[in-house]
């Protein structure tokens, strides 16, 4: 763990200038949304529907990452796991494989 | 290893993190800008700092650059009504430590031996290595999520949504971008993937590099150095545009798009919070030339010349200790030059091409450098093991 000793200290030290930043420059004051950019108010809550494809990125995200976590595992092992480790990244990474190509050829992404 | 007390460490911990401050804020940071400037202006036929007349611009234009820094430090600032209070202060600052805490991995040169110490420039020499860096790039993504919902404005709002679908097709892309050169070199640390580069591969027997163990090839012929750009110049182009997208710097800033959402994720944000948010995409600047030196240019290693030959040559006139100080000089002098050049090279991607949009851009992720990306990956793997007479 000391190699983390540096890390640390920086972290520290900038917890320790936000906490001297926060503390030194006073109460920041509200705006008035109408101040921005001299726009109106708004008419409307910042809320609201979003489409679907931000939803789909985040899932294939989340299969490809989990994926990709395990990939590194075996890059870094490549040597001692031979031909076979290979063989069974393969057939792992397969199924991912074709299902991203599915939804690319559907016109998913 | 090295045993010691808490306070051993921390004073020893402490004057390295001074010296990477220093060295970030008062050497990186100021370049990267003054390049910047100075680059888009030649790019443009425009004189870039101060009046037209080349006379009044004082020191080339650093002290407009320290200039700009306290201005934005005084400028007022204010929160939105709509905003969330504690998100909308806590953002910028979640934003700068993750880039920040990024330089802890980044070597600047090799390990040297002064006496009975050996000293390596680097400030945390993590196992996990890049990954850590990867983690932390992903924390500063979610900040630059978390401050567009916090403004509570609809531009900012949209261009937070931008920003999360950016990172997670980028991330991928920088993921995926990585792995072949990770298999070659066969570890997560940057020191050690730059000290593997500190040989040379035969242009005529480049497959032997990966069959002998030894670091040092004796090949016959011309040979160039064993970097990552000769051996798997595709994963550097891959890793130069995923890495581009992933920071959101130009052409790939639709997220943050000036002009297309007011100020994009920064609109409400003004003073010395904006100045934290340009911080952080100077870092980005900073760290990805860094990284791109380390993984694909051998690091602070000179071609065709080894630490070795450097060191017991001069050893045997001046000593061990001045030796490997020389050679640390040259390998700084070495190390500072790439980077420069990597810094060069996204400046100027910067002012000559023009913006992706948002579905271009995760078109350009999704379909593009993910599958190369995968494709190359496992190409390399299986011709690494073929050399290594796997499938025979």
């Amino acid at each position: 763990m000391a190699e983390y000793v540096g890390v640390v200290i920086m972290l520290a030290l900038v917890v320790v200038t936000a906490c001297v930043v926060f503390l030194c420059r006073g109460r920041v004051p509200r705006s008035p949304s109408s101040d921005l950019a001299g726009a109106p108010a708004p008419v409307a809550s910042p809320g609201g529907r979003t489409t679907v494809g931000f939803f789909l990125a985040a899932i294939f995200f989340l299969i490809l990452q989990l994926a990709g976590v395990a990939l590194f595992g075996w890059a870094m092992s490549l040597y001692p796991l031979g031909e076979s480790g290979f063989v069974a990244a393969v057939a792992f990474s397969l199924p991912v494989v074709l299902g991203v190509a599915y939804a690319w050829i559907r016109g998913v992404l | 290893m090295v045993e010691a007390d808490l306070g051993t460490l921390a004073l020893h911990g402490f004057l390295p993190v001074l010296l990477l401050a220093v060295t970030l804020f008062g050497l990186a940071v100021p370049i990267v800008v003054w390049i910047e400037r100075r680059q888009a202006a030649l790019v443009e036929d425009r004189s870039g700092f101060g009046p037209a007349n080349p006379d009044g611009v004082v020191w080339g234009g650093m002290v407009q650059i320290f200039a700009d820094f306290l201005k934005l430090s005084a400028k007022r600032w204010t929160i939105p009504a709509e905003a969330n209070r504690f998100l909308f202060c806590a953002t910028p600052w979640l934003v700068v430590t993750s880039g920040l805490l990024s330089f802890a991995v980044v070597p600047v040169a090799g390990r040297y031996t002064f006496g009975n110490s050996r000293i390596s420039l680097i400030l945390a020499d993590l196992e996990v290595g890049v990954l850590y860096i990867l983690v932390l790039g992903s924390l500063a993504g979610l900040g630059m999520v978390w401050t567009g919902i916090a403004s509570g404005n609809p531009w900012a709002r949209r261009s937070g949504l931008r920003a999360a679908a950016h990172g997670l097709s980028s991330d991928l892309a920088l993921l995926f971008s990585l792995a072949p050169v990770l298999l070659i070199y066969g570890t997560l640390r940057l020191g050690e993937m730059a000290e593997w580069q500190d040989s040379t591969v035969g242009v005529w027997s480049w497959l032997r590099i990966f069959v002998e163990s030894d670091s040092v090839l004796r090949s016959g012929g011309f040979s160039l150095p064993a970097w990552g750009l000769f051996l798997n110049p595709l994963a550097w182009v891959l890793f130069l545009m995923a890495a581009t997208a992933r920071a959101g710097l130009p052409p790939f800033d639709a997220d943050r798009a000036g002009g297309e959402f007011g100020s994009g994720l920064t609109s409400s944000y003004s003073g010395s919070a904006l100045l934290l948010f340009s911080l952080a995409e100077k870092f980005q600047i900073v760290l990805i030339a860094a990284l791109l030196t380390l993984i694909f240019l051998g690091g602070w290693s000179i071609p065709w010349v080894p630490q070795n030959s450097i060191v017991e040559p001069i050893s045997g006139y001046v000593g061990a200790g001045v030796a490997n100080a020389v050679c640390m000089m040259l390998h700084l002098v070495s190390f500072a030059s790439k980077w420069l050049a990597m810094v060069f090279l996204q400046l100027l991607i910067r002012s000559s091409l023009p913006r992706y949009s948002s579905q271009e851009l995760m078109a350009l992720c999704w379909k593009f450098i993910l599958p190369l990306s995968v494709v190359n990956f496992f190409a390399t793997a299986g011709v690494l093991l073929a050399l290594r007479g796997a499938f025979s």
